[in-house]
């Protein structure tokens, strides 16, 4: 089976076996669709789900990040989630976040990614602003480079900031290594952007900053009951699993299905 | 990743001329983007399922109703497994998956 896309999901992959059955039983057939990767393998990676009134989450990641958003409230002296109506974690979680954690949603933006100007028109304080990057409900939509700098404090390698120059589509694989906390933007909103994670450790070690690479942030980095600033990244390719560690206190997000792709 | 995007708006400027179908955003900002199809969801999605067990080609994991009716939105991501279609190729399934939905 070839895919325009990712591989279909394994549930689909079931559906479409037990319509065809022509080749030998239905989980050798969804395993052919799937790529290969079997539908035990798919359902392993989505172990552990949480639950609520016997209601399964749709994904045990989800879960993770909201719990993580949790660990930064919490710390932060207020509940209030700012994020946009169109980010996963609102968007497709089924209200997780606010039902198993008890978080509430300040939502911002419209048909594309919030802006600075659009946080500090909230009255409410806030615990967390989770930023979901590309905005994949909206359309996979990225802020402006500008905006961007400014906003998120993004900098850039030398040859993103190159290919930026010639005028090349800003992939978000190019993105992600160069998302790197800049203090200055982010006292722009009184607020800390921290990044961190199981996959920005493994994977984005070479690029940290010396003083990041030394102790790496942590929460005692915020100081007193400054809101903080938590970052969901979504890699549209190219990423690894989902990683969203409570401990370290990030939301970090990228897209597992990726890594099984259809051929 | 330079080379998914670029394919992702080269191929998204093609679905673009096709009678009827929308990209967001367009052009791409990343990788995927959305296409808006004429038709019925549920239309669409039997004859994507047609047209997988015809053609054993898989176009879109899903399709989603939008507040314009009768539009139908559907995510392409591209990565390594559009490598084994060619622009065209997508053009002509996309082509037989509307006529099927009909």
């Amino acid at each position: 089976m070839r895919a325009l896309s990712l591989a279909p999901p394994a549930s689909r992959c079931q559906g479409l076996a037990r319509a065809a059955r022509p080749l030998g039983g239905r989980r050798a057939a969804a395993r052919r669709l799937r790529g290969g990767r079997s539908a035990r393998a798919a359902r392993g990676s989505r172990r552990g789900p949480a639950r609520q009134g016997g209601r399964r989450l749709r994904d045990e990641r989800d879960d993770r990040a909201a719990g993580c958003a949790r660990v930064w409230t919490d710390r932060s002296g207020s509940v209030t989630v700012a994020l946009h109506p169109k980010s996963h974690i609102d968007f497709d979680e089924d209200g997780g976040y606010e039902r198993l954690h008890g978080l509430t949603p300040a939502r911002v933006g419209g048909v594309s990614p919030f802006v600075v100007e659009d946080l500090q028109a909230l009255s409410r304080p806030l615990g967390l602003v989770v930023v979901e990057l590309p905005l994949r409900r909206a359309g996979y939509k990225l802020p402006s480079w500008g905006r961007a700098r400014r906003d998120l404090g993004v900098v850039s390698r030398p040859q993103t900031a190159a290919a930026l120059r010639r005028g090349a589509p800003l992939g978000v694989g190019a993105l992600l290594p160069a998302v790197v906390r800049r203090a200055g933007s982010a006292r722009r909103l009184g607020l800390r952007l921290l990044l961190q994670g199981t996959w920005w450790t493994r994977r984005l070690r070479p690029q940290r900053p010396r003083r990041l690479r030394r102790r790496g942030p942590r929460l005692a980095d915020a100081p007193g009951r400054e809101p903080l600033h938590g970052v969901s990244l979504r890699a549209g390719c190219g990423g690894g699993a989902e990683r969203a560690s409570a401990e370290d206190g990030v939301v970090l997000r990228t897209r597992a299905s990726t890594r099984g792709y259809a051929r | 990743m330079e080379s998914y995007c670029a394919r992702a708006r080269r191929l998204a400027a093609t679905l673009a001329e096709i009678p009827g179908v929308a990209i967001s955003p367009d052009p791409p900002q990343t990788n995927a983007f959305q296409i808006y199809l004429p038709g019925e969801r549920t239309r669409l999605e039997r004859a994507a399922l047609e047209l997988a067990q015809g053609e054993r080609v898989w176009l879109f994991n899903g399709f989603s109703e939008t507040p314009v009716p009768p539009l139908t939105m559907a995510e392409v991501t591209i990565g390594e497994a559009a490598d084994d279609l060619e622009d065209e190729e997508v053009v002509r399934l996309l082509g037989s998956l509307l006529a099927m939905a009909v």
